[in-house]
């Protein structure tokens, strides 16, 4: 829209070829300018250049609906999880059209809901699903495909009995590996193609955090503006993505350590046992800015060896809520949360919630259940 | 320049002109071009004129006399310019006494002095006891050019409320308060023209005179004509600085402005429009708040600039000091500055 | 009106022509004939056309009438109290703003993620619809969305709560009457909807705010939420992003003033760090700061969240408690109702005799 070429806006020729002598040819580059400077390089009084601007932003403004409209269209609002407490909390499920994060320590589950979620995604409307394709971006090398079939299989069991339909689910699951900061913004920009292409109904990406914590070393002085930058560019992109096409993001995240004065380091495994009160808190890695740019903020966290917490730390819709699960052969499942008072917190400020960790291992290996992912 | 055209002075008349401006008169460095100018009129030669074109000496001499009396300006002595000063210039209480003592006892007429301040600093709160201090203490009418909408005539109410009771004062007083409101430089052009031109040309309105006026926020409108490759912005802002100091002097007018602060590489902070800008007001004072105050409406006013007295004098004031109202349940401390990491 | 030809509005290249030729003052214009000009000046036609219609009948009436027309102050202070403003259903908050957000100027809501700024603007985008019969402004929203974060399922809860609220007041026939039409439906239909994906549709859709707003005179309040991310990330140049953030948020005072509305603007915190400590400052700069009229600060203490006025021409500095409930924005549940006394010092007119004291809803 904004980088529409002057030429086809209904500007007179003469006009467009006069602002092309000094490089403005989109309605971007001049709408960027001020109207005294486009009083100088167009030539114009400023009446006119103000009116010029009015028909520039008639070809670029988007245009005006209603909330009513939006709602009217209820059934399209939401993606369900299938998590029925967590869809009730954040009335109806992931919001198609804006951005959802789950961050948490390594070893919580965060893979494994996206998994759940992409075989969510590729089931027919008459089971909850969205019955489309599935864009998975993955920057770890953590997907699996094997979990993938086997999660489908233990969480739908009649369903996926019939072997095409694994493997049609399987073949709606698109699969993009990239490495490098870069290439995410790259296959970011391209990714328009591939949504329609794929007939995508859920995009995701994991995760955000570990290319960008990579290739920036934030205690050199750039780069904390260059990676906050980046990162509000690629969530620009996401946004327009899933609001373009309507369908529901989810992002992964990592956690990071806040200690005091010093400048912060990133945990990979924090195995240890660290009181909060000695050593710092962990909270959501990337920064406060991130924290604004995306829409939803759900943290996973430990609760004992066993069990694990799923928390609602930002929500437009939901309040803050800590639900229970453990992650089973069919992915996550809720349970312990019979207790309404329980569930519904007090919460601070999403970018400084403390996460807990792991307090310690598994030692029992012989145990079926995953514990990584 | 003056374009020589027929009416600005008796004696020329169109055929004057034309035979001005015949093909054989040429005029300029090069001889080039034809009379067109007062300066190509009077750089000419009388008698040289007098021969090529159809016009008498004595025409010519009577024109030429009568154009530089008009034209040219006159050398005024020293001590003149000193006894116009004495009796003409006025100094205008602020109504509070620190802010006076910085400015040498108050706003000078015929200057511009200029506020800076961080965004919640406490310049349009200055403004108001100002023009609320001049309306009612000493009667005379304000003129005060909003560009920013934070003229709240609410606030200058409670402000006359604290001063009198009796409702007939402040009703006189508000109506001295004359309102303007602009938005962008065109329309703040256009309007301190026509003050100049009209408003302030009759002596009294509403029973006294013009003594003050008040631009709040000058770099509202001009700070986006800055920079960029845009060169129109420089002329616009020597405009306004042009027809401000005028109005200041032709009609012996204290004009207070308003300017923004940015920050430099330093991160100090330093006050808007730039250099340009810096040598247009005579005095120049910055408000800041005082950090971690019990109450939160004090703050300190730095003499930045100022022709008559040392730089950088502090002086610590309370807003509530000129209106006397206290708010019991609602304040308290501000909690603005978090400590967090990145 | 003795106008200087440099600071007409015309295009510089027509300015310095006109200059050149010896004019110097717009009287020195006025009685020429377009041809003649054209010659003298060397312009061309359409432009001489033009320079001559500015300076005869006042081109744009708008500008040029609002430049010249003087209000006094007490002539404003009637305006002012027929304006009202739009409650925020936190009577503290509204108590700290003098009645709530007000009409005619701008009001920048900043704070940290997740502590309340959608939902604020959500609150107000339905508060604004309270008919008039119950202090409300009876009025219609524009809310600008340039993050996604607006959901209309929150909107459905807080209208059903304010239709509730209502209907708990309503005493005469009037309000009853009102009340029929005060529906989830109708507060819905009133909300109009924009979603900006960068900066340059954001400005596009200021540009053309004006001939919104004469379609819809009834509209009373425009939210922009939020008008930092699209500015944050797409600049190299901050000096151009200062100078068209200045140029916008001088459009949106000049809107708010013409067509009496209120203008909500929301904005990110960003670290800044100084003298080797980091503190969280408002986002965009520090010339940024005195754009908007006024300046709410949202931020979070441990759990509470506290709300500081930090800059307002009318109302004096305040922290406040409140707390984001199901039904939207709220008082916190042990904060002391303020007493009688205090609310003296706020606007002292009494158009708001109808105003119910705000109950916190359960």
């Amino acid at each position: 829209m904004a980088s529409k070429k002057l030429r086809r806006t209904g500007v007179s020729a003469e006009l467009c070829e006069r602002l092309k002598r000094h490089q403005l040819e989109t309605c971007q580059d001049v709408l960027s300018i001020t109207p005294v400077e486009l009083m100088r390089l167009a030539g114009l009084s400023y009446p006119a250049a103000l009116e010029l601007l009015q028909l520039l932003s008639r070809a670029c403004a988007p245009a005006v609906s209603r909330a009513w409209d939006l709602w009217r269209k209820k059934g399209e609002l939401c993606f369900s999880t299938s998590l029925p407490a967590l869809d009730t909390l954040l009335r109806g499920g992931l919001p198609r059209g804006a951005l959802t994060e789950v961050t948490g320590p390594s070893g919580c589950g965060k893979t494994q809901l996206c998994m759940m979620l992409s075989v969510l995604a590729t089931l027919p409307r008459t089971m909850g699903g969205l019955d489309s394709g599935v864009i998975f971006i993955d920057t770890e090398s953590a997907f699996s495909a094997e979990r993938l079939v086997e999660m489908a299989e233990a969480r739908f069991p009649e369903f996926f009995s019939v072997k095409e339909r694994l493997l049609e689910m399987a073949s709606r699951v698109h699969l993009f590996r990239e490495l490098t900061c870069q290439d995410v913004l790259n296959r970011l920009e391209r990714l328009e193609e591939d949504i329609i292409a794929c007939r995508a109904g859920l995009l995701i990406l994991d995760s955000v955090a570990s290319v960008v914590r990579k290739e920036f070393d934030t205690s050199l002085p750039g780069n904390l503006t260059f990676r906050s930058n980046l990162l509000g560019q690629e969530a620009a992109v996401l946004k327009y993505l899933s609001q373009a096409f309507c369908i529901p993001v989810v992002l992964t995240n990592q956690i990071t350590t806040r200690v005091g004065e010093k400048v912060h380091c990133p945990q990979w495994n924090q195995a240890d046992v660290s009181k909060e009160e000695d050593s710092g808190f962990v909270t959501a890695a990337l920064g406060n800015t991130w924290s604004h740019s995306v829409n939803t903020r759900l943290i996973v966290q430990y609760e004992d060896t066993e069990r694990r917490q799923i928390v609602i730390a930002k929500s437009p819709v939901a309040p803050f809520a800590v639900l229970s699960y453990t992650v089973q052969k069919e992915g996550i499942r809720l349970e312990g949360n019979e207790n309404p008072e329980s569930v519904l917190n007090q919460g601070t400020d999403p970018g400084l919630q403390p996460i807990r960790v792991r307090s310690g291992f598994i030692c029992n290996l012989s145990q079926a259940t995953p514990s990584t992912c | 320049m003056v374009i020589l055209r027929e009416g600005i002075c008796p004696g020329i008349n169109e055929e004057f002109i034309k035979a001005l401006q015949s093909e054989d008169i040429k005029t300029g460095v090069d001889n080039d071009h034809q009379i067109a100018t007062f300066e190509d009129f009077v750089s000419c030669n009388p008698e040289e004129l007098a021969q090529k074109c159809s016009l008498s000496y004595k025409a010519l001499v009577a024109v030429r006399r009568v154009l530089l009396a008009q034209y040219t300006a006159f050398p005024v002595s020293g001590a003149d310019l000193y006894e116009e000063l004495l009796s003409a210039t006025a100094i205008l209480s602020t109504g509070n006494p620190s802010l006076d003592k910085l400015l040498d006892s108050g706003l000078y007429t015929g200057e511009i002095t200029e506020l800076t301040g961080s965004p919640g600093s406490g310049k349009t709160q200055v403004c108001f006891s100002v023009a609320v201090n001049i309306s009612h203490q000493l009667k005379q009418t304000v003129f005060y050019i909003d560009t920013k909408s934070g003229m709240c005539a609410n606030r200058l109410l409670q402000m006359l409320q604290t001063k009198t009771p009796n409702m007939e004062e402040q009703m006189e007083a508000l109506q001295k308060i004359k309102v303007f409101r602009v938005f962008d430089v065109f329309s703040l052009l256009a309007c301190l023209q026509h003050l100049r031109s009209n408003d302030l040309q009759k002596a009294s309105i509403g029973g006294g005179s013009v003594k003050a006026l008040m631009v709040d926020s000058v770099s509202a409108v001009l700070s986006s004509m800055l920079g960029g490759k845009q060169n129109e912005g420089m002329s616009l802002l020597m405009q306004v600085a042009g027809e401000l100091k005028m109005i200041a002097k032709d009609f012996n007018i204290a004009v207070l402005v308003t300017n923004h602060v940015t920050r430099d590489g330093n991160g100090h902070l330093k006050a808007g429009l730039g250099q340009s800008w810096s040598h247009v007001p005579r005095t120049r004072v910055l408000l800041q708040r005082v950090e971690d105050a019990e109450t939160s409406s004090l703050r300190t006013a730095t003499l930045t600039k100022s022709s008559r007295q040392a730089c950088h004098l502090v002086e610590e004031f309370d807003l509530c000091h000129w209106s006397e109202e206290k708010r019991t349940s609602i304040s308290g401390k501000r909690k603005l500055e978090e400590r967090s990491k990145p | 009106m003795q106008r200087t030809v440099p600071s007409l509005p015309l295009a510089p290249s027509v300015k310095v022509k006109l200059i050149n030729a010896g004019f110097q003052v717009a009287s020195d214009l006025i009685d020429m004939r377009p041809l003649q000009l054209c010659k003298e000046a060397g312009i061309s036609q359409e432009e001489a056309v033009e320079v001559l219609q500015m300076l005869r009948d006042d081109g744009q009436p708008h500008q040029q009438r609002a430049a010249t027309e003087s209000l006094t102050a007490l002539d404003l202070l009637h305006q002012e109290q027929a304006l009202g403003s739009i409650v925020t259903f936190c009577s503290a908050l509204d108590d700290a703003l003098g009645g709530g957000v007000p009409v005619g100027k701008t009001t920048e809501i900043c704070g940290a993620p997740g502590v309340g700024k959608t939902q604020l603007c959500m609150q107000l985008a339905v508060d604004v619809q309270i008919p008039v019969c119950f202090g409300g402004l009876g009025g219609k929203a524009l809310y600008i969305d340039t993050e996604g974060s607006f959901l209309v399922q929150r909107v459905v809860d807080m209208a059903e709560a304010v239709v509730q609220h209502c209907t708990l007041l309503a005493e005469d026939t009037e309000q009853r009457q009102a009340l029929e039409e005060l529906t989830v439906e109708k507060i819905l239909s009133s909300l109009f909807l924009v979603r900006c994906h960068d900066y340059v549709e954001l400005l596009a859709e200021v540009y053309l705010l004006p001939d919104f707003l004469s379609e819809h005179p009834e509209v009373r309040l425009v939210v922009i939420d939020s008008i930092a991310f699209p500015f944050r990330h797409d600049f190299e140049d901050l000096s151009q992003r200062t100078r068209l953030l200045n140029g916008l948020a001088q459009q949106l005072i000049q809107l708010a003033t013409q067509h009496s509305l209120a203008v909500v603007l929301t904005n990110q915190m960003t670290t800044r760090v100084s003298n080797g400590q980091s503190k969280l400052v408002p986002a965009l700069g520090e010339s940024w700061g005195h754009a908007a009229t006024q300046r709410l600060i949202l931020h979070w203490e441990g759990l509470r969240r506290l709300a500081s006025l930090y800059k307002s021409p009318s109302q004096m500095e305040a922290t406040i408690q409140y707390q984001i409930t199901l039904q939207g924005f709220r008082d916190a549940p042990d904060e002391p109702r303020p007493t009688p006394a205090s609310s003296a010092v706020s606007c002292p007119s009494g158009n708001h005799s109808k105003r119910p004291r705000m109950e916190d809803l359960s």
